[in-house]
């Protein structure tokens, strides 16, 4: 679709997540909905190599695949009407960890579990300009889910050790995608996603964070750091107050900077030398907003969040399937075009 | 400390009670449950507990949590500390028309199952003395239309957490007219702004809980 318009170059998004300046500001996204992929291609984007024509179409310059596991969540369901495809959401109040005894009984995933399978065919498919992003997350948000966010909270304080066993055993599992993750040649990138945030402020007190949560991320990022590859970290909401600690993780890049949440100049401003920025780009204008305002919005992320580099180009959250799939494809284009360096 | 103050100052710091172990440093002391009912026990009148009690106390929750003082987590420990101390005063007010705010009817719109900001903010709400109605979560627009036909003097509050489902905030603003209903409506949510609000005809926008209780009051009170 786009492949015309520039070279595809992992090289770019490489050294924009090192907070340098590359050639081009690339593009990024933690997922495409199946229905947008299936729109914009004319059939079903269901393999992985039809994922890495698909991406490549596009002008991303990377694949991103994560392990498959399943864990039991605290899921439920709703259909809306406008679509056919249904969302299923966690449980704010029931639990399926609420005690010892259920906790006994959670049936917790294992290492063994886990299916690398995909990610193993994708580095022998991918093509030499492009480089696969490992991603896995939710250690934070799978202890709550579990045990609902309102029980959660009451254990956080009545029952500490529970919620720090949670977190021990929740996070081993997922820590040890990225430790194999971290050792295949073929990952170029870490990305660990995780909302912690609240569009008003953190879900949680940071000190309780910094106790349970963050010991994790930085021992993920350490595998970055050791092998010397990004490491973007993803949660939504105001960040601010838990800014240090993040860039403490060894983080590279963070994502996805919700504009009700944190603004881009502000950000740029603050943080933009430490940190390299990705997405913005608002998912309610996405869905909402008129071509016209979309390419302003984007050329406007270009100004100002690809001033000196460091920005990779992207929606403030995923590419979801009640978007304007013409306003994707606006975003993706107008980014192609110009967001070019001239020096 | 003069009771009352105590009661405030347990609101805000969670202590339902000697069975609760939040906060730590007040384990086993006497929490919001024993100290409303030693009001009573003193003559203390249920209308004072409330007002220079738990709604005061909990103002001052709401006030911490707006800036980031405090979190969800320790909101819910205030929010079921302030319900234990209600639950026993509640009886003694009904049909007392000086500490009844409003009536607010509360919901997740349809297709959309979050509800820890709809809670959070009819918490706040209970909390400043309004009554609450709370729909739930998934609400079809017929369920607000039916609520608000029972209770016309009602403020009705809508949440949702995405953009796909927002939308059916005007369903509701649709349906509740066309019925010819004229409750007041407020909207929140994370993808929920004012120009949305404006221009779906909701008479108001929240950003967060608390301050859904001087939007609320405001909308009884215009």
């Amino acid at each position: 679709m786009f492949e015309n318009i520039r070279k595809i170059d992992f090289e770019r998004l490489d050294k924009t997540l090192r907070n340098q300046k590359a050639d081009a500001i690339p593009l990024i996204e933690l997922g495409i909905h199946p229905d947008i992929k299936k729109e914009i291609a004319g059939k079903p984007v269901v393999t992985v190599q039809e994922d890495i024509h698909f991406m490549r179409s596009l002008g991303y310059d990377f694949l991103k695949i994560q392990p498959r596991i399943d864990l039991e969540l605290n899921r439920k369901k709703a259909e809306d009407e406008s679509k056919a495809t249904d969302r299923s959401w966690s449980s704010e109040h029931d639990s399926l960890v609420k005690d010892w005894e259920s906790f006994e009984a959670y049936p917790f995933p294992k290492r063994e579990d886990i299916n690398y399978s995909r990610l193993e065919e994708a580095g022998k498919l991918i093509p030499d300009d492009m480089g696969i992003i490992g991603q896995y997350g939710d250690i934070y948000t799978t202890v709550w889910e579990t045990m609902g966010f309102e029980t959660f909270s009451m254990l956080m304080y009545e029952e500490p050790e529970l919620v720090a066993e949670m977190f021990r055993r929740i996070g081993d599992v997922i820590y040890s995608m990225f430790e194999v993750m971290a050792q295949m040649d073929f990952v170029k990138v870490l990305w660990y996603s995780d909302d912690i945030a609240y569009s008003s402020g953190l879900m949680v007190d940071p000190g309780f964070l910094r106790e349970h949560f963050f010991p994790w991320l930085k021992k993920i990022g350490k595998l970055a750091t050791e092998r010397n590859i990004p490491f973007i970290y993803h949660s939504d909401g105001v960040l601010y107050d838990v800014m240090e600690d993040i860039l403490d993780c060894g983080v590279t890049a963070l994502h996805p900077l919700e504009p009700i949440s944190m603004d881009i100049g502000e950000l740029k401003d603050c943080f933009g030398e430490k940190i390299a920025l990705c997405g913005g780009i608002d998912v309610d204008q996405l869905a909402r907003a008129s071509t016209d305002t979309i390419r302003d919005l984007t050329r406007k992320y270009i100004r100002i969040a690809g001033k000196n580099g460091g920005w990779a180009a992207g929606s403030s959250n995923s590419i979801t399937e009640y978007m304007k799939t013409e306003n994707v494809l606006t975003m993706i284009e107008t980014v192609l075009k110009e967001g070019k360096y001239q020096d | 400390m003069e009771l009352l103050k105590q009661i405030e100052e347990l609101i805000v710091r969670g202590h339902i009670d000697a069975d609760s172990r939040y906060p730590k440093d007040l384990s086993g002391q006497p929490g919001v449950r024993e100290k409303v009912a030693d009001a009573l026990e003193k003559g203390i009148s249920p209308q004072d507990i409330l007002m220079n009690g738990l709604i005061s106390g909990m103002k001052i929750v709401g006030e911490k949590y707006e800036k980031n003082e405090i979190f969800v987590p320790e909101m819910l420990f205030s929010a079921k500390a302030m319900k234990s101390g209600l639950n026993q005063i509640r009886p003694m007010l009904v049909g007392d028309v000086s500490v009844h705010v409003g009536t607010v009817i509360l919901g997740t719109v349809q297709g959309d199952m979050h509800d820890i900001g709809k809670n959070l903010v009819g918490m706040m709400l209970e909390g400043a003395g309004f009554e609450v109605i709370d729909l739930g979560i998934n609400t079809p627009a017929s369920k607000f239309v039916e609520s608000a036909r029972q209770h016309p003097e009602a403020v009705i509050g809508m949440s949702a957490l995405l953009t796909v489902t927002m939308k059916n905030m005007k369903t509701v603003i649709e349906s509740l007219r066309s019925n010819g209903l004229e409750n007041k409506v407020m909207i929140g949510g994370a993808p929920v702004t004012q120009s949305f609000a404006d221009e779906i005809g909701a008479e108001g926008y929240s950003l967060n809980a608390n301050q859904s209780v001087s939007l609320a009051k405001n909308l009884i009170s215009a």
